[in-house]
């Protein structure tokens, strides 16, 4: 016969954890700590984690503290270019619906609204420029 | 009356996955599990999954009041692991 599956902690229901929280016994966590920093674990491949230790140890930091320095650098980073990404994306989307207006007036325009959308990131970057170093006078006199 | 000082609480994949289900932010849950000056909190033991604690706090930046269960890892350092939490103002 199968063994029945042990129930967790987080499939409770707030009706049982009220019940547990009655039969529990009182606990004292004692003075709330002053703010600081988060702890977060994770797992390293053996290579990264000696490069880690042998980083800080050049430049006389401790491991942690050379993980949280390169760890800082690349969230900016990565953030910074996700903020790229939705400017150039809201950027891309106001181009297409002008390139769609024009496309029913009767321009000839560049691209059309549906092949800029199916470019990716360099793609779309080329065209957005094309299209914003013109101007309607120049396309005017391709109607 | 039984004492255990949390201060920390050690985030791992699995326990800011567990949280997301519930809508809330680690930083929520760490506001009302560890800096709520009106934190109330429980000991609980059962045989299925040994001891926790189960801790009722509010965010104070937006005011959610919520229950937040951990797993004591250390006691000289006071920290525990989140099992799950949710919101209990809704």
């Amino acid at each position: 016969m199968r063994e029945k599956r042990k129930r967790e902690i987080k499939d409770m229901t707030e009706e049982e954890a009220a019940l547990e929280w009655d039969r529990g016994e009182d606990l004292d966590l004692g003075a709330t700590p002053e703010r600081h920093m988060s702890i977060f674990t994770l797992r390293l491949d053996s290579v990264t984690f000696k490069g880690l230790v042998e980083l800080g140890q050049r430049e006389g930091k401790g491991t942690t503290v050379i993980a949280r320095e390169i760890l800082q650098e690349g969230v900016r980073e990565r953030q910074d270019r996700t903020f790229d990404y939705e400017v150039l994306n809201e950027l891309g989307n106001a181009t297409a619906k002008t390139m769609q207006l024009l496309e029913q007036r009767g321009y000839s325009v560049p691209y059309t609204s549906a092949s800029f959308n199916t470019m990716n990131l360099t793609g779309k970057r080329s065209a957005l420029y094309q299209v914003v170093s013109g101007n309607l006078d120049s396309l005017e006199g391709v109607k | 009356m039984r004492k255990f000082h949390l201060v920390d609480i050690v985030w791992d994949e699995k326990s800011l996955k567990e949280i997301s289900r519930h809508n809330l932010e680690f930083w929520e849950v760490e506001e009302a599990a560890l800096y709520d000056k009106d934190r109330k909190a429980k000991w609980v033991v059962d045989e299925e999954h040994g001891e926790r604690i189960q801790v009722i706090g509010t965010c104070e930046w937006n005011g959610k009041k919520l229950r937040v269960f951990v797993k004591p890892i250390d006691e000289d350092f006071g920290t525990g692991r989140v099992i799950t939490g949710w919101r209990i103002d809704k």
